[in-house]
């Protein structure tokens, strides 16, 4: 559901491109067994990619006081697109969209939720030890900034199917800054899935469910 | 991409450039030539409208003062990229002067990052 590489991979990027770390046509992927009914299609189940993905590139930005932030909301809902909720998953069945998540070189961080406050993908096992955004230490437990994942190298994947359980961006300005301009850029591989149960496992991309990284 | 914009007979506000949506404005080198009549005073600044946000739900424009000089009349200023640096745009820049002068010139060359 989410990957990040070391920041030590940002240098492999000076020789491959970023769609070079997507999914392609014939990669495998399995989805873990903890994926609940309503994604019966998908849970514990191996697929491959079964043409060759397209990649949509989609920046977006927000300028907002120094010591303030936005929360942005990457699922698709039933309304229309806002700039607070951005409707970055499939609309069916059967496709896997890949987003690479790269951040511009400003002075802001972002913090990852599934699938509301409290239930940060970054925490540690005690319960109070999340990133707390009123906090002034605890707010930077678990920060993304560009260093993670450059705009123009994002090491940052996250995994969408149609209906799963969203995921926010805590997108936080550095206090220090009158305004700051926030700037995301999401590359998008849309992959179309079929079934390959005789696929090798161990040469799989897996897809956690989000309480597989969020619940330890 | 990097441009110049040459603003001469300023009276009120001339727009150098507008900062597109996912860059941010840097100035790298300023040049103001007075040559005119009298002393003027140059003001460069920022106009954009913020994203709603946790503390402010609903943001009105802002006007940015990101520069200021005086200039004597035969006086020729110049900032470099070095100086100039630290200045950040992120809407909307324009030249601000006080009196109509076709002698006093401004060259502003700046690029997005």
């Amino acid at each position: 559901m989410i990957t990040n590489l070391a920041p030590a991979f940002a240098r492999v990027s000076v020789e491959a491109r970023p769609q070079d770390l997507f999914l392609k046509k014939g990669s495998w992927v399995q989805f873990s067994k903890q994926w609940p009914a309503e994604h019966a299609w998908a849970s514990g189940k191996m697929f491959s990619v079964s043409q060759e993905p397209v990649i949509v590139t989609f920046p977006m930005s927000w300028i907002i006081p120094g010591g303030d932030y936005v929360d942005v909301n990457l699922a698709t809902v039933p309304t229309a697109f806002t700039t607070t909720v951005l409707n970055l998953y499939p609309a069916k069945q059967g496709v896997l969209y890949q987003a690479a998540v790269g951040l511009k070189n400003y002075d802001f961080f972002m913090q990852i939720g599934i699938p509301a406050a409290q239930q940060y993908v970054y925490k540690l096992g005690a319960s109070y030890m999340y990133p707390i955004i009123t906090d002034a230490n605890l707010k930077y437990l678990g920060q993304k900034t560009y260093k993670d994942s450059p705009d123009t190298a994002p090491l940052l994947f996250f995994y969408f199917i149609n209906n799963q359980p969203f995921f926010f961006l805590r997108l936080y300005a550095l206090e220090g800054k009158d305004f700051e301009k926030i700037s995301v850029v999401f590359y998008i591989n849309k992959c179309q899935l079929e079934l390959a149960p005789m696929a090798n496992p161990q040469q799989a991309l897996l897809v956690p469910y989000y309480s597989e990284l969020t619940e330890y | 991409m990097a441009d110049t914009r040459v603003v001469s007979n300023l009276s009120g506000t001339a727009i150098l450039f507008t900062t597109p949506k996912h860059v941010k404005g840097k100035i790298t080198a300023l040049n103001v030539d007075n040559q005119g009549a009298s002393s003027h005073t140059i003001i460069l600044t920022d106009t954009f409208t913020p994203d709603a946000s946790a503390g402010v739900a609903s943001p009105t424009v802002q006007i940015k003062q990101r520069f200021q000089t005086t200039l004597v009349k035969g006086v020729v200023f110049s900032a470099d990229e070095n100086s100039l640096r630290d200045i950040e745009c992120l809407g909307a820049v324009h030249a601000v002067g006080d009196t109509l002068d076709s002698g006093c010139v401004i060259i502003a060359n700046y690029h997005f990052e």
